[in-house]
């Protein structure tokens, strides 16, 4: 099939000789302002990729959007008894931290006012998560947990109540993939479960993870959710 | 019509000049290398390399294809500047970052934050939030072939507009 040169109309037999011609007869000069038939961009095809973008982040905010007006609030944990499972006291800085209980990985049963004596670091977690997965891999086999040790602190680190709801390995399967050479008798490093008033005690915004340094008196000095990872160092530095 | 008559005939030309190949390669590189970090680092909420050891069969994949396909049409839009072509770049941006934040929405506080800043004020509403999160964690690979298919058509569009010459 001929081809054609949009300039000046001249057939051609291939696209490489188009291409030519167009190098040697249409191409401008660096500097000149070019060729005043080129096509400008379609608005349809601006318009494809805007809504594409549109739909790609539009759908989601929307959810977000239901969400925030009560939409799904039908939907959120209750306990039994129908009441709201979120009328809880939370946990904040400079008040002593909740009490909760916790169901340890070897199926021992202890509180948080019970770990009183030492500064604890309470991580709480969604054993799905990714970034708490990489965070728990890197934490224990780069000698983080050791540092927290050496200065004569706990390391307790908890499943969020159901995972959330959402599926995700259980808490021993969570060690047992993330931190293989874990020992269910450490006495400082501890892994369990706990039930849902502790998740909304100290994780009300349901932060897929979310960790506390508690002083020796049990007393939280310092929380975030934005990765234990992320700040290690300065968590090391306060227990 | 032949099938990526435009992509083909751009090709031909960029390719044709050994500086455009250069920076392609060059620019593939840097950005492969750049995906590589960032697509599993994202859910940490930092950026770090040594997140690189976490990094999924799928995500590696999507580095190289992200790596190139932006390299390709940065290469082909500085080719449209010298020739004082105008293209559009949203296509561009909209593929970097559907590709990328889609990460971020699934481990860092970035959904319950904006279920806060939408005014949502009891935890009734953010129960939902681990649920979106979810979504993003298990449904990424679709938004990488979303990001994929806009790179795609952006990578068409500027080639379209390059190509100055039409078949009859």
């Amino acid at each position: 099939m001929p081809s054609k040169c949009r300039f000046c109309n001249k057939k051609f037999e291939s696209d490489s000789g188009l291409m030519m011609h167009f190098n040697d007869k249409h191409k401008p000069e660096k500097g000149s302002l070019g060729i005043n038939e080129i096509k400008k961009p379609s608005i349809s095809a601006r318009t494809v990729l805007i809504a594409a973008a549109i739909a790609c982040c539009g759908i989601p905010l929307l959810l977000i959007g239901l969400s925030s007006i009560g939409i799904f609030g039908f939907l959120a944990p209750h306990t039994s008894s129908g009441q709201a499972a979120y009328e809880t006291s939370n946990a904040t800085i400079g008040e002593v931290a909740p009490n909760i209980p916790i169901t340890l990985a070897n199926g021992t049963n202890v509180t948080l006012s019970s770990l009183r004596g030492h500064p604890v670091v309470l991580w709480f977690v969604a054993t799905w998560c990714p970034s708490c997965q990489e965070s728990e891999s890197i934490l224990a086999n780069n000698g983080y947990y050791k540092e927290i040790h050496a200065k004569g602190a706990l390391f307790v680190t908890v499943e969020l109540y159901n995972d959330l709801g959402e599926p995700g390995p259980s808490i021993s399967n969570f060690i047992s993939q993330y931190d293989p050479g874990y020992i269910l008798d450490k006495s400082w490093l501890l892994y369990g479960t706990s039930n849902l008033n502790a998740t909304y005690s100290y994780d009300p915004k349901e932060y897929l993870e979310m960790y506390y340094v508690i002083n020796s008196n049990g007393v939280i000095i310092n929380t975030s959710s934005t990765g234990l990872l992320n700040n290690i160092g300065s968590v090391i530095q306060e227990v | 019509m032949s099938l990526l008559k435009y992509e083909r005939i751009v090709m031909q030309m960029v390719l044709n000049d050994r500086r455009y190949v250069f920076l392609l390669v060059l620019l593939s590189a840097v950005f492969t290398a750049i995906y590589l970090v960032l697509l599993p680092s994202l859910p940490n909420g930092t950026i770090n390399p040594m997140f690189i050891a976490f990094i999924t069969p799928t995500q590696t994949i999507f580095s190289f294809i992200f790596g190139i396909m932006i390299s390709l049409i940065i290469t082909l839009n500085i080719y449209a500047a010298r020739l004082k072509i105008h293209t559009s770049k949203a296509g561009t941006v909209a593929g970097a970052l559907i590709g990328t934040l889609v990460n971020a929405l699934c481990c860092t506080p970035i959904i319950p934050s904006i279920l806060a800043f939408l005014g949502a004020s009891t935890p009734v509403l953010f129960a939902y939030s681990p649920h979106i999160q979810a979504f993003f964690e298990q449904n990424y690979p679709y938004f990488y072939i979303l990001s994929f298919l806009i790179f795609l058509a952006a990578f068409h569009y500027t080639a379209k507009n390059i190509s100055c010459c039409k078949r009859n």
